[in-house]
């Protein structure tokens, strides 16, 4: 039996798995359970095929400039914007002309972030898209 | 407009008009205006005092969801006793106070017009502070009683009975006086069949009996049922007359503004308790839109076991000759009390989760009787949807005052929110390893229905105006789980 079922369920709706705050990326995956061969156990997995794209022509007062000091991982420059390591995926999506397929970004870049007090909107799409399934409110 | 009076209060430009007049014909009517909006009605003929800015010592006027007629107070000086130098206060209920209240200029121009503070009063009681030293220090306080419900006061012709559906017999009554109405919801009680009717006693009046009405109605809404509110509206200056949860499917949208409950914030955060309205969506300063204090409690035992409990409903089918007891059980209407009342509500981190929490005594044990002698299937929708109403106001509640505005009105809602995470890894202590967690975030942020507000205004010492505002909210937010029903 699986335990998520055959839909698969967010992780944050498995009571057996740690809550995922709310900007991991995570929490557009849906979780699936698989038996491994010759066991009961059940391992669980997530669907990685759902994504997220910001689109191009948002508005510039969304936006601030970050420049980069010396060589870092983008999660040390989330860290340093947002005080969360786990947003460096809204960096590296709003910057992929520069970063291209780079985790580390290269001292002197300039990186545009969304600003703090706006990042309520992201999650808020992000919430509409899984627990809500779109539902206009 | 004539008798105007300019005040600024924390920056913002008000005027203001306070009339006394006497009105020329009775108050049942007799092609008078009578809606509380209509500052200019009921004056020809009559003769009007203007207050001046210094004779305006106060008011307080209290608008409250529960209760469709406004009252107030206003507090003025009264040198010489030259208020009735003017004219003489009859004292009958002709003598109409008119107050019109309106921001004009917040200091950077007014975008959008804010609904003035605005209605028609009939004084009814005086209360008189009398100088120690000097007849000029004297000051009268009226008593305010909205004129509708002045008007309404008119006795029931005797014998008069009334039949049809509850929610058109009020509306009927408030055409009769010319109280301008909109009824979006009728109801579903209908009193029709012999011997129902309904015969009020000789010594009820119009208003007796419509607040009589108004608690028999109900509306079925998915598979509960729900009561239904009279209410003014500024906004659309009538009364307004719709099912509970009509303002919760349509929140969002009903939503006027928001407040933070953080101090200032260096840098934002997001928290998962916040509405999805806010602080994006509605209109907020994270910075200075800050709530100065918020009194802020749970319903505690004495509430939930006399409010929320199952019901017995007693009953009596005369065709029949049965006696009949219907049982509501609370955790049954619980599940689709939560379709209307709580789903609506979206919040960034997820789902709100509604806040009737239960055990094991409170959904077998706990029961309370109620009897009617109306047809036992309205008795016992009509019990239920008083549950459902209990459910919904005899919950999490919200108390705070801050700056006057005027745009505020009952039905409405509010956001409450916070500029940082629910979790922030470092407490207080910057040094610390442990993390804290703001459990309280989840009862206290989110969107609150505003049930009560009292508009103040003072001119004693400085010119202020300020809100005394009561909220109720009967969920939580998606941050923290609600405690089970299973306990025993």
């Amino acid at each position: 039996m699986s335990l998520t079922g055959e839909l698969g369920k967010y992780q944050n709706e498995v009571t057996s798995l740690s809550a995922l705050s709310l900007g991991m990326y995570e929490r557009i995956f849906k979780v699936y359970t698989q038996a491994a061969n010759d066991t009961d156990k059940q391992f669980y997995f997530y669907n990685i095929l759902n994504k997220i794209q910001f689109p191009e022509n948002l508005d510039s007062n969304f936006f601030g400039l970050y420049d980069v000091v010396g060589r870092l991982p983008l999660t040390t420059v989330s860290y340093r914007i947002y005080d969360n390591i786990h947003l460096w995926w809204i960096l590296y999506l709003n910057n992929l002309e520069v970063l291209r397929n780079k985790f580390y970004v290269d001292g002197g870049v300039q990186l545009k972030f969304i600003k703090p007090e706006l990042l309520g909107v992201i999650y808020v799409e992000m919430t509409n898209s899984t627990v809500f399934g779109n539902r206009h409110f | 407009m004539a008798g105007t009076i300019k005040y600024k209060i924390n920056n913002a430009e008000y005027e203001a008009k306070f009339t006394l007049s006497t009105a020329p014909k009775s108050p049942d009517g007799g092609g008078e205006a009578a809606s509380p909006g209509d500052a200019s009605g009921g004056s020809q003929g009559g003769k009007e005092i203007n207050f001046s800015k210094s004779a305006i010592r106060g008011m307080d006027i209290e608008e409250n969801y529960l209760e469709p007629f406004t009252n107030g107070n206003i507090y003025i000086n009264n040198p010489l006793d030259f208020i009735e130098d003017g004219q003489l206060i009859r004292g009958d209920g002709r003598d109409k106070f008119t107050i019109k209240f309106e921001a004009v200029d917040d200091g950077e121009g007014m975008k959008d017009a804010p609904i003035p503070l605005e209605y028609n009063f009939v004084i009814s009681s005086e209360l008189n502070s009398t100088g120690k030293t000097d007849r000029l220090n004297n000051f009268k306080s009226y008593r305010l009683l909205d004129r509708n419900y002045f008007l309404l006061s008119e006795q029931i012709p005797y014998g008069q009975r009334f039949r049809g559906k509850v929610g058109c017999i009020i509306e009927d009554i408030l055409n009769q006086f010319g109280i301008p109405n909109m009824f979006t919801d009728i109801g579903d009680m209908k009193i029709d069949i012999l011997p129902e009717h309904v015969l009020p006693p000789s010594t009820f009046r119009y208003s007796d009996l419509i607040r009589y009405l108004l608690k028999l109605n109900y509306k079925a809404e998915g598979k509960t049922y729900v009561r239904l509110f009279l209410n003014w509206c500024r906004r659309c200056k009538h009364y307004k007359y719709e099912k509970l949860s009509r303002p919760f499917l349509d929140n969002v949208a009903r939503t006027r503004e928001g407040f933070m409950v953080d101090d200032l914030v260096a840098k934002a955060g997001v928290n998962e308790n916040n509405a999805a309205t806010a602080p994006s969506i509605t209109d907020t300063n994270i910075n200075i839109a800050a709530l100065p204090n918020t009194d802020f409690s749970t319903p505690m035992l004495v509430y939930t076991n006399t409010y929320l409990n199952n019901l017995l409903v007693s009953t009596y089918d005369p065709i029949l000759g049965e006696h009949i007891m219907n049982e509501i059980r609370i955790a049954k209407v619980k599940p689709e009390w939560t379709k209307l009342f709580v789903d609506p509500f979206p919040y960034i981190g997820g789902a709100a989760q509604p806040w009737v929490v239960l055990n094991g005594v409170k959904t077998t044990k706990l029961f309370r009787n109620l009897g009617f002698n109306f047809r036992p299937i309205h008795m016992a929708r009509l019990a239920e949807a008083e549950l459902t109403t209990n459910m919904t106001f005899f919950n999490l509640q919200l108390g705070f005052q801050t700056l006057g505005n005027t745009d505020r009105q009952p039905g409405e809602f509010m956001d409450i929110s916070v500029a940082r995470d629910m979790t922030e890894e470092k407490g207080i202590n910057p040094f610390g390893e442990d993390e804290v967690k703001h459990r309280s975030d989840a009862k206290l942020l989110g969107k609150w229905f505003i049930t009560k507000i009292r508009h103040e205004f003072t001119t004693a010492k400085v010119d202020n105006y300020t809100n005394l505002i009561q909220c109720i909210k009967p969920h939580i937010g998606p941050g923290e789980p609600v405690p089970p029903d299973n306990l025993g």
